[in-house]
């Protein structure tokens, strides 16, 4: 077993409830072995204090307190402290509150423990958070319809060193900066120029700047100018060439059919977003067969925002439940595909003796499909 | 958990798409392997808690599921537990050199009735 150095982390719950403060603070100081100073308020104005007269990691707030409620204080909190990590605790996990929360500033929304191993999920939760470090310069924030030659000037110009993760549809590339020059690019079983190249004719998809590590081989040392105005050649030349493709094959008057850009689940068309259960006719959907196993009939689907706002949902007994699931999976993936270096993530799948299970969470959305096996025979 | 158990797990190694390899049990002794120094000991042991975590919540939402599978752009990381609680991860490439599924099918049996 390997032995961590981790920094004492200064994390403080706020709840009216004393007897679960005091029980949080003897479980989990226990379970935290020293890596954790624990502080606590019974309510806001206190929590505010400490705040002040301490540099506090991480906030565990019960949004259900009186005079001050949970989510005033979260938003309080956020505009005073918004650096502070923030995690809310519910005995009741309805969306409103969860939308409200996360709309405040709290990084996770967690349902009370009702018994010991709820606590230990919880607590396995919180120690990983706390273990992040905080980034103390700089923005987090969304850019939307940028384009990667965008990215990489910026990084080139600033002569930034930095790793570009791009992935699109079950594929992904790196792209390596030092010290301003591109010096490395790899995609799929393409290295150098032509992976690079390949990147950059991507028309959509999801990239993130990690910190820089020499890669295995340098493959590229061109100008970086140069360099991006040849994928931009190469790119125009591909996409004429799919034109003409495009109009010989209307010419020839042949059926096309058209292949999406994420073949992971053929369902019924997304209802608008309100709550309101849709029940089509029961649906043919095809599940990536996990190993060993079939494809099946579906019992039950949710989708939902990444906020946890149901987009859709049929026959789900619990939506509740399932979105809980899947912020659970979104959390833990992360971190999984982040300690092991596994890229990015696609989607947990569940085998049971009669039942299989699909769960997806994508920047976009998150998906929930359950499926009763033994209907049909398909491979992956 | 006992050696021949710890025994039963490197001998695993060998079986050719064999990344990284790891037992948890309920008392949280893990026990890991690894051919890569890329999935670290550590890495390997909180992919075990994952995984046990994972199998938690299933069961608390009544979804009794023996085989996970959590697919990421390159590998598999598969997870199978025990009514004993044990839990067993596989990390294997998603292609090129990775594990056959009868050997994945074979190591899960084994897993199930190994004896602690």
């Amino acid at each position: 077993m390997s032995v961590e150095s981790v920094k004492l982390k200064k994390v403080l719950f706020v709840d009216d409830n004393i007897q679960f403060l005091e029980m949080i603070e003897r479980v989990m100081g226990e379970w935290s072995r020293g890596e954790w100073q624990i502080y606590l308020a019974q309510n806001s104005g206190k929590a505010l204090l400490l705040l002040q007269e301490q540099a506090i990691d991480l906030v565990v707030v019960d949004i259900q307190m009186p005079v001050v409620d949970g989510i005033q204080f979260l938003a309080l909190l956020h505009r005073k402290y918004p650096d502070v990590q923030k995690v809310t605790l519910s005995a009741y996990a309805d969306d409103a509150s969860r939308a409200a929360c996360m709309n405040h500033g709290a990084e996770l929304f967690l349902e009370k423990p009702r018994n010991p191993g709820d606590l230990e999920i919880i607590f396995s939760t919180l120690r990983e958070m706390a273990r992040q470090e905080h980034v103390a310069t700089g923005f987090r924030g969304v850019l939307r319809q940028v384009s990667l030659e965008d990215v990489i000037q910026m990084e080139c110009l600033n002569k930034n060193s930095s790793i570009l993760e791009v992935a699109a549809a079950n594929w992904q590339g790196h792209i390596y900066v030092l010290d301003g020059a591109i010096i490395h690019a790899e995609a799929g079983d393409r290295n150098g120029e032509a992976a690079l190249n390949r990147i950059l004719c991507l028309k959509g998809g999801e990239f993130n700047l990690r910190p820089f590590v020499e890669p295995s081989q340098r493959t590229i040392d061109g100008s970086w100018e140069f360099l991006l105005m040849e994928a931009a050649r190469v790119r125009d030349e591909a996409a004429e060439t799919a034109r003409e493709e495009t109009k010989a094959v209307e010419a020839a008057a042949e059926p096309i059919t058209e292949i999406p850009d994420e073949p992971i689940f053929a369902i019924p068309r997304p209802a608008p977003p309100n709550r309101a259960p849709v029940l089509p006719p029961a649906p043919s959907v095809s599940v990536p067969a996990l190993a060993l196993g079939k494809a099946a009939r579906i019992d039950e689907i949710v989708i939902c925002t990444p906020k946890g706002e149901i987009l859709y949902e049929w026959k789900c007994p619990s939506a509740n439940d399932r979105i809980g699931f899947l912020e659970f999976l979104s959390q833990k993936s992360a971190q999984l595909g982040e300690g092991l270096n596994l890229g990015p993530f696609d989607r947990l799948e569940m085998e049971g003796v009669r039942q299989r299970i699909v769960a997806q969470v994508k920047s976009d959305r998150g998906l929930f499909v359950r499926a009763t096996k033994g209907m049909a025979v398909q491979s992956e | 958990m006992k050696e021949h158990v710890h025994g039963w797990l490197t001998d695993k190694m060998k079986i050719p798409g064999m990344l990284a390899c790891g037992l948890r049990a309920s008392d949280r002794k893990t026990f890991t392997r690894s051919a890569s120094v890329q999935f670290t000991p550590a890495a390997l042991e909180y992919a075990c808690r994952c995984l046990a975590d994972t199998f938690h919540i299933l069961r608390t939402n009544k979804f009794p599921v023996g085989l996970v599978r959590w697919v990421y752009a390159n590998y598999f990381l598969y997870g199978s537990t025990r009514q004993d609680g044990l839990c067993l991860a596989v990390l294997t490439r998603r292609e090129g050199p990775n594990l056959e599924p009868a050997d994945l099918e074979t190591i899960v049996a084994e897993f199930q009735n190994l004896k602690d």
